[in-house]
């Protein structure tokens, strides 16, 4: 074990310097990414504030007259505005009610399964859609959703009508949640299955010993097991919220289901990227991300209180 | 015997050349001295990619070789319909190329706010003093002047221009063997196309009458108002005696949308037509699925019958509809012939403005259209008995895959339909597989009263523009996604007038009231 610091004193962090040498250079490509691609990023939602003018590089940001908080005023008082906020809340809610639990249930019967082999099929194939890129998912959903696609075929397997998925507003949140979990059960169920992995196996004994059935089991020894986890992942999961991936929407989506598949970050792609209006776009988008800062934060700070686990 | 050929090709390349070489000494200025790089945002097939048989006659090689000017080519193409993603990310970026192809038309904020913004320069001193060619087609061409300049006059981009064959390219398309086996005539009127899409239906058509819902909307230059012809109006801007119109917000919308709504409901239309996208729609023709559709190219109509000689498949071309029998319709597909894309502009970044320039005048000359348009004689064209052909036995025969195929060989011996240049009258005929039934397809959607009814390219000032901007990009998100619902019957028609208001509440009047004045300036210039 390493001795414990009382103090950050310039002293003491040379000598951990000196000792962790190797720590600190296997680091050192991380922190270099985050402060490329994540901190000097942050200098662009300058953007929000200013009329951007473009063609002169850096110095575009100066040139604009200082707009101070139009364009975030703008945006609120757009008729979309309350359509793009609910919806961006109301996906993210699904995706967290329903797919937040679904690996972890995920990992809990695949720990149960004894047979080695079929765990690991069952394994493979649930996390095999994680590797095919959403370009390729969204075009098979689309083709599936048409009034002559799969969906349909089964539906009217059962004599169901036949019906165009992706041109009724009311099917789409349905559509993006499951196919999400789809996609990304197997993969995100690793994380718990390792946790599972890491409970002592004489708790187990103990519970079988006083009379605990499989259910029993899950429920005091396998979730309290893998509970940090799960709250681990909760509070990451809440500051991913309101970042609702434009790619998938937007490979999905058409005018006349905007009604409830319009969200916040297609939203900032159109006005931004296709309609070059970088500087509304900028606004908007800082909007989101302020709003996601909030929710982690107390996120993470009702967890502190109530859980005891936290991030920081 | 390869051997042979190949030496007989090193002559007409070299004939070439020495015509290409006379032909600058004569004006003293091609191929320019020393050689000059200059970038582009073009994506050009990759030299590596390019099959052997191809490389002698390579187009861009032959474009360097005669004008001196080796181009370095950027990707980000802008020769498409224009503002694409990348190039929006290009110009926020602010690096661009020497010579920066855009359509300059649709740059939020017009050519004048590019020019204010620095990002492209204006030209009208430089196309004076190096660009003889280019001011010879516009002085020839009062039209063209008045299009390609904004409203003070300034010359900001290399056009485009579309010969007046060229200007039409969608229609209806028609399966004319259904049309016989059930009695049936070419509709010509919205109840008429009604009619025979109940007949079709009832008699087994899979899907009724299929296109890409965007072909609705003006923004992507409204391919489908051969429809909303039948009810005196079209998608988008147009004039009427001076006044300019924007259909979504006519009174008569309302009918049309009665109309499809009810086209809809019965199965006459796909009904997947607000998710597909046009090349699905086209496969659905093309196999059969759907007996009626709104195409892409006379082509595709034309080929049918030549691609199923086996199963009897021949298509038709129908016209724009009208509003009562025996009316001559008076909107139809037809794209200005200068629309602005495809159009270069010579960015404040370019360090040799004067090889830019020369560069891109030199696509004017009238003796050089045929090297780009054509290409090397005996790769993709021959002439027989004074005409043109592409017939693969009047052709060098070259080795390799891909080489017994003229539409490959065109894909690297000639330009293409997509560039700064004066077109040659029908040139995209020659590209069609079929170029005679293709012709006469078009033909039947030429026949209307659209070049009454079109808005020229009109420009507005840099502020006008803002104001526009903004108030017509977020009547465009409502218009089409309020127009999806009217036409799949969920939200009530009843509601129409509901719609009209909140439009004015966006500002469409203020929206029309700017275009206006824009076009009574464009009428003064």
């Amino acid at each position: 074990m390493q001795t414990k610091y009382r103090k950050f004193t310039k002293d003491n962090i040379k000598k951990d310097f000196r000792r962790n040498k190797l720590l600190y250079l296997m680091i050192l490509p991380a922190i270099v990414f985050y402060i490329l691609f994540a901190y000097v990023p942050m200098i662009g939602n300058v953007m929000g504030f200013i009329d951007f003018v473009p063609g002169i590089g850096f110095k575009g940001f100066f040139a604009g007259d200082w707009m101070g908080f139009k364009y975030l005023r703008d945006f609120m008082g757009n008729i979309f505005f309350y359509r793009l906020l609910r919806n961006t809340v109301l996906i993210s809610l699904y995706n967290l009610i329903f797919g937040f639990p679904a690996p972890i249930l995920l990992a809990i019967f695949l720990s149960e399964i004894p047979f080695k082999g079929y765990k690991r099929v069952a394994q493979t194939i649930t996390y095999l859609p994680h590797f095919v890129s959403t370009v390729v998912i969204c075009g098979l959903i689309v083709n599936f959703s048409l009034s002559t696609g799969l969906f349909s075929d089964i539906s009217a397997m059962f004599g169901g009508p036949r019906i165009s998925f992706l041109q009724d507003a009311k099917y789409f949140r349905t559509i993006y949640v499951a196919s999400g979990i789809w996609q990304s059960i197997g993969w995100s169920s690793i994380i718990f299955l390792s946790a599972i992995t890491g409970i002592d196996n004489t708790l187990y004994e103990a519970a079988v010993i006083d009379g605990s059935n499989k259910l029993q089991q899950i429920m005091h020894v396998t979730i309290p097991g893998i509970s940090s986890t799960i709250i681990i992942m909760f509070i990451l999961q809440i500051g991913q919220m309101m970042n609702v991936g434009a790619e998938k929407i937007m490979l999905l989506y058409n005018p006349s289901i905007y009604d409830t598949s319009d969200v916040i970050s297609t939203y900032v792609y159109r006005k931004g990227i296709v309609e070059m209006n970088w500087s509304f776009s900028a606004a908007v988008d800082l909007f989101n991300k302020v709003i996601n800062f909030i929710l982690l934060i107390s996120a993470n700070a009702i967890s502190r209180r109530v859980g005891e686990t936290s991030l920081m | 015997m390869k051997r042979s050929y190949s030496r007989l090709l090193c002559l007409v390349v070299a004939f070439a050349l020495c015509a290409g070489m006379w032909a600058g000494f004569a004006e003293g200025v091609y191929p320019l001295e020393p050689t000059v790089t200059l970038t582009i945002n073009i994506d050009e097939t990759a030299r590596e990619s390019i099959p052997e048989w191809a490389l002698d006659y390579y187009i861009w090689d032959i474009v360097e070789a005669q004008t001196g000017v080796k181009l370095e080519c950027w990707g980000a193409d802008g020769r498409g319909a224009g503002n694409t993603e990348d190039i929006s990310v290009m110009i926020a970026g602010g690096v661009y190329p020497d010579i920066f192809v855009n359509n300059w038309l649709s740059y939020p904020g017009g050519p004048s706010k590019a020019l204010e913004n620095k990002i492209i320069m204006p030209l009208n001193d430089v196309i004076e003093e190096y660009c003889p060619n280019l001011t010879k087609v516009l002085a020839e061409n009062e039209q063209w002047a008045k299009d390609v300049a904004t409203d003070d006059g300034t010359l900001y981009v290399f056009p485009m221009l579309r010969a007046a064959r060229d200007q039409t390219f969608y229609g209806i398309g028609y399966r004319q063997d259904k049309l016989d086996e059930f009695g049936l005539e070419i509709p010509t009127t919205p109840e008429e196309l009604e009619e025979v899409l109940t007949v079709f239906k009832e008699n087994g058509m899979e899907c009724g009458l299929t296109f890409e819902y965007r072909f609705l909307f003006t923004g992507d230059q409204g391919y489908g108002t051969a429809l909303q012809s039948g009810f005196g109006l079209k998608s988008g801007w147009y004039v009427d005696e001076g006044v300019v119109h924007f259909g979504e917000y006519e009174e008569n919308y309302y009918d049309f949308l009665v109309w499809l709504n009810r086209l809809y409901e019965n199965g006459l239309i796909d009904p997947d037509m607000p998710s597909i996208n046009k090349a699905t729609s086209i496969a659905k023709f093309s196999n059969g699925e759907a007996w009626a559709c709104i195409c892409q190219s006379a082509a595709t109509v034309a080929a049918l019958k030549y691609l199923n000689e086996d199963k009897g498949w021949v298509g038709v071309g129908g016209p724009s509809l009208a509003t009562e029998a025996g009316a001559v319709p008076q909107f139809g597909h037809l794209q200005n012939s200068y629309a602005g894309n495809a159009s270069a502009a010579i960015s404040t970044q370019c360090q040799n403005v004067e090889a830019a320039a020369r560069f891109l005048d030199w696509f004017y000359g009238e003796e050089n259209l045929a090297t780009f348009q054509h290409g090397v004689e005996g790769f993709c064209y021959a002439v027989v008995d004074g005409e043109y052909t592409r017939e693969l036995q009047y052709l060098i025969p070259l080795e390799g895959e891909g080489a017994d195929n003229v539409q490959t060989r065109m894909t690297y011996g000639i330009i293409g339909t997509n560039w700064p240049m004066k077109m040659l009258d029908g040139l995209s005929h020659n590209y069609y597989q079929f170029p005679e039934p293709t012709e006469v397809v078009l033909e039947v959607w030429r026949d209307n009263n659209m070049a009454e009814h079109i808005l020229p390219p009109v420009t507005l000032t840099a502020d006008e523009a803002e104001e526009y901007a903004s108030i017509y990009n977020d009547i465009d998100t409502y218009m089409k996604e309020q127009i999806a619902l009217f036409i799949t019957g969920k939200r009530p028609l009843s509601e129409f007038d509901d719609y009209r208001a909140t439009l004015e509440d966006m500002g469409v009047q203020r929206m029309i009231e700017l275009e206006q004045a824009a076009y009574d300036r464009y009428l003064e210039r």
